[in-house]
């Protein structure tokens, strides 16, 4: 193909694509607070890979703090690069132009790296599909030193062996600080004309703590298709990679100027990140594991990104986002600033992830004195005996107390996610939700008449890399069926809506998120017979992922269904995420048991493994007090 | 105490490719950033009093849309206007501003009638005529089109495709313009009679007639409301 320039692009784009594409808005950028930098040869010119839609993309905050950062350097530019849906690839096939930036309309394959987040395992198909888009080899090993630097992060880096052919280097942790490091090191190594070898960046950037360079690795199988070793290929080579830790947020960069789409988003608001990581330890929750220790924000300064980001958006809501945003240690001193500060103007506080008590009412009700929506809750199971197992301490009486509350707070709406497929899962857990869906119905129609309405989430659980679960088999299919359709048989009622994943998709999910590097096969012959954006369903066709197993001579239960054992070398053994795999098993020896343990936070240290680095944390915390 | 302002602006460029709705938000979240004192809707959801004209359809640029918005403090309008225009997005401008009394606060009273400036590609239409005729030729279509006591078409919509008279909706079609590969048309629908029509379909209709064969749209914008 003949490369097309910039110029080129915008043309044909602006006079012969848009006006045929369903969401235009979504390919053409220009809105307010996009930094467009033209850019020089000396610049290190970075494009920041979304492996989704617009939509999307723009609605990660992680996404944003490196855009900011890579943009205040003088010597940097960051241009942002989503996938298209299937009308604009088809046109941009037609009119034979690349994937492109928003920015400058730059093609993908002029910037000198490429960063994609992965924020799920469903993903992986995109990132093939927009280095093809734009030109680019897929297999790292086929790119020189001409050919961009492709790299990754985001939490579905933390197993990244299924994507280990196609990515140069995955960066594992907080991005804040590594991404300046890296530009440092690109520049470096691209001024420097003799040692200019990819190998050498390679070599150069492994130095950094929170870098895996796959290639750098050789794995030797068993037999039976299990991991033998991991051979560092090279003695300077680390045994281990250890993820990246931001201790101070507060001295971090935040992003007070993010871009205001001009069309609607996922989440069309400011984003105020309260504190980073959550130790509740529930067992299935792989964010609880990998961003660990808590951090905060303090209250001044979330006052401040709050205002700051108001002024410069104009956005009419804040979300205050966490894993678990009542446990903010000044939740209800903040929510009261913000609202008394904000709330005249019409800017509505609103609090994800609530827990599952009074407490988090009371702040709901504080934060929706302006805007009031429904609540949802998260008790995940429907026995007291299985919340212990999964370690989320939440009892059925406090479901109840709780929702009880809220009704007569005014709300009438409520939605409760549930989990099914669970470890040490028997019918009676089963029951146990239904029962609870019931008895919550029941009185939501007491005290909220015929406009209580309940909604009701089921998923299937799916094991993930660095928990306490990541060793069990995922339930089969035909079981996982057979409760979904059990519950929704008997939950049936005016008052109740729900709904259901796609358990085909479930097991797609499982497969990548335990996942090794015999996939990367796998997902290329899936990608080539023409899967791509996987998590939507409109997309998504299980029966090509059969057939590229097949091809491949693997085993799809192998991934999923199969139980590992203690002594097995886990694909992501590699990845050091802070919490240690001897924690892991003797919590996964307490579900088993049935015995839950305390946050942190509220009690003693749980030894998970990040001992040092909160030991560390309390120092900076005092030294700043 | 209110006070309303009409602003006319222009949404060009890329907002071009802004659907109606998520103009609003942008509009808001303009208006916001420029610290306008807007007044706010009671209720639990509260929102800025604003009223816009009738909706453009994605991809037409407009060139003096209309909006009406209530302000809890008198402003200068060129403050106002200075204000707005520094905080907006690329493609959004605003023309001019007057204040109006309750009374007039009413934008669905105040227009009548939508123009548009459609530029149509001629380059293959009737290639072996002189350019006199060709204007004369074309001039006759219009007139042709525009006799026709109804234009009938199957409009999808979302209860299926539905029969939609467009003659009634059209006030006036001429031309502006001639030159060697373009004409500029001047379209005035009616938008009293039963709500805006996209002009697409009528232009549409008007190049499917077999005498107006290989005239294609180039470029529709909206050029004001009377």
């Amino acid at each position: 193909m003949i490369k097309k320039t910039s110029k080129e692009i915008k043309a044909v784009l602006f006079e012969e694509i848009l006006k045929n594409v369903e969401k235009p808005g979504r390919y053409i950028g220009k809105e307010y607070n996009e930094i467009i930098k033209s850019g020089n040869d000396k610049m290190v010119k970075i494009a920041l890979a979304f492996p989704d839609l617009y939509e999307i993309g723009m609605s990660y905050l992680g996404f944003k703090i490196l855009y900011d950062i890579i943009n205040s350097r003088d010597d940097a530019l960051a241009e942002r690069v989503f996938s298209p849906y299937r009308d604009m690839e088809d046109l941009m096939f037609k009119k034979k132009i690349p994937l492109f930036s928003l920015e400058n309309y730059r093609p993908f394959s002029d910037f000198d790296i490429i960063g994609f987040s992965l924020q799920h395992e469903l993903c992986f198909t995109n990132v093939l599909h927009m280095l093809k888009l734009g030109d680019i080899e897929l297999h790292a090993a086929r790119r020189d030193e001409k050919a961009p630097l492709v790299i990754a992060g985001g939490p579905s880096a933390f197993n990244p062996e299924p994507l280990a052919d196609f990515i140069d280097i995955f960066v594992l942790g907080d991005g804040e600080e590594i991404i300046q490091e890296i530009i440092d090191i690109y520049k470096s190594w691209s001024i420097d004309g003799k040692s200019r070898e990819k190998e050498i960046l390679l070599k150069r950037l492994d130095k950094l703590t929170g870098i895996y360079v796959p290639a750098f690795y050789e794995v030797i199988y068993f037999k039976d298709g299990t991991i033998k070793s991991f051979q560092p290929k090279g003695k300077e080579i680390k045994q281990k990679i250890k993820k990246r830790i931001k201790l101070d947020l507060d001295c971090n960069h935040y992003p007070v100027s993010p871009i205001v789409p001009n069309i609607d988003i996922v989440h069309d608001r400011i984003t105020l990140e309260i504190f980073r990581g959550c130790t509740r330890g529930c067992r299935f929750c792989q964010a609880g594991m990998i961003y660990r220790p808590v951090r905060e924000r303090t209250e001044q300064k979330l006052m401040e990104i709050a205002e700051k980001s108001l002024a410069n958006t104009g956005y009419e809501e804040i979300s205050l986002s966490s894993l678990s945003s009542s446990d903010y240690s000044k939740i209800d001193s903040l929510i009261e600033k913000l609202v008394n500060k904000h709330c005249e103007q019409g800017v509505g506080v609103s609090l994800p992830s609530l827990r599952i008590d009074g407490f988090s009412v009371q702040l709901a009700r504080q934060s929706q004195r302006v805007r009031k929506t429904g609540l949802t809750f998260a008790p995940e199971v429907g026995t007291n005996r299985m919340s212990k197992t999964v370690n989320k301490n939440v009892t059925e009486n406090d479901l109840y107390q709780t929702v009880q509350y809220a009704l007569q707070e005014g709300w009438k709406r409520v939605k409760l996610y549930f989990m099914i497929g669970l470890p040490t899962e028997t019918w009676e857990d089963i029951e146990g939700i239904i029962g609870m869906i019931k008895r919550v119905e029941s009185i939501g129609k007491r005290l909220a008449g015929k406009k209580f309405s309940l909604n009701i989430s089921l998923n299937a659980f799916v094991p993930k890399a660095h928990t306490p679960f990541q060793w069990v088999g995922q339930e089969e299919e035909k079981l996982l069926l057979e409760k979904y359709n059990y519950v929704a048989k008997r939950i049936r009622s005016k008052n109740i809506s729900y709904s259901y994943p796609d358990t085909k998709l479930s097991i797609l999910e499982a497969v990548f998120a335990r996942g090794d590097r015999k996939l990367c096969q796998v997902l290329e012959e899936a990608y080539k017979m023409g899967c791509k954006f996987d998590s939507w369903r409109e997309y998504f066709d299980y029966n090509v992922w059969e057939k590229a197993f097949r091809k491949c001579n693997l085993d799809i239960s192998f991934y999923t269904n199969r139980e590992r054992k203690k002594e097995e070398n886990l694909p992501w053994d590699l990845i050091d995420c802070g919490v240690s795999k001897e924690f892991l098993w003797l919590e996964w020896q307490r579900a088993l048991q049935g015995i839950s343990i305390d946050d942190c936070r509220l009690s003693r240290c749980n030894n998970c493994g990040l001992q040092d680095i909160c030991n560390k944390l309390s120092e900076v915390k005092d030294n700043k007090s | 105490m209110s006070y309303i302002y009409r602003i006319k602006y222009s949404k060009v460029g890329p907002l071009k490719y802004v659907s109606h709705l998520d103009l609003n938000t942008l509009f808001c979240r303009t208006l916001r950033r420029a610290q306008i004192p807007l007044e706010l809707t009671q209720g639990f959801n509260p929102r800025f009093k604003i009223s816009f004209g009738p909706a453009l359809p994605l991809g037409i640029a407009g060139r003096n849309e209309v909006l009406d918005i209530s302000l809890i403090q008198e402003m200068d309008n060129d403050l106002i206007k200075e204000k707005i225009n520094k905080f907006a997005p690329e493609g959004l401008e605003v023309q001019d501003i007057i204040a109006i009394s309750k009374e007039e606060n009413n934008l669905s009273k105040a227009i009548n009638h939508a123009i548009y400036i459609i530029e149509l590609n001629v380059s293959g239409y009737r290639s072996y005529l002189t350019r006199e005729n060709l204007r004369n030729c074309f001039k006759n279509s219009i007139e042709k089109y525009l006799e026709q006591e109804n234009i009938v078409i199957q409009k999808n919509t979302k209860k299926g495709l539905r029969e939609v008279n467009l003659r009634p909706y059209i006030e006036n079609m001429d031309i502006v313009s001639f030159q060697d590969d373009t004409v500029l048309i001047e379209l005035t629908v009616d938008i009293q009679y039963k709500g805006s029509i996209n002009p697409v379909l009528i232009i549409n209709e008007f190049i499917k007639k077999p005498e107006n064969k290989d005239i294609y749209i180039n470029n529709i914008a909206r050029k004001e409301f009377l």
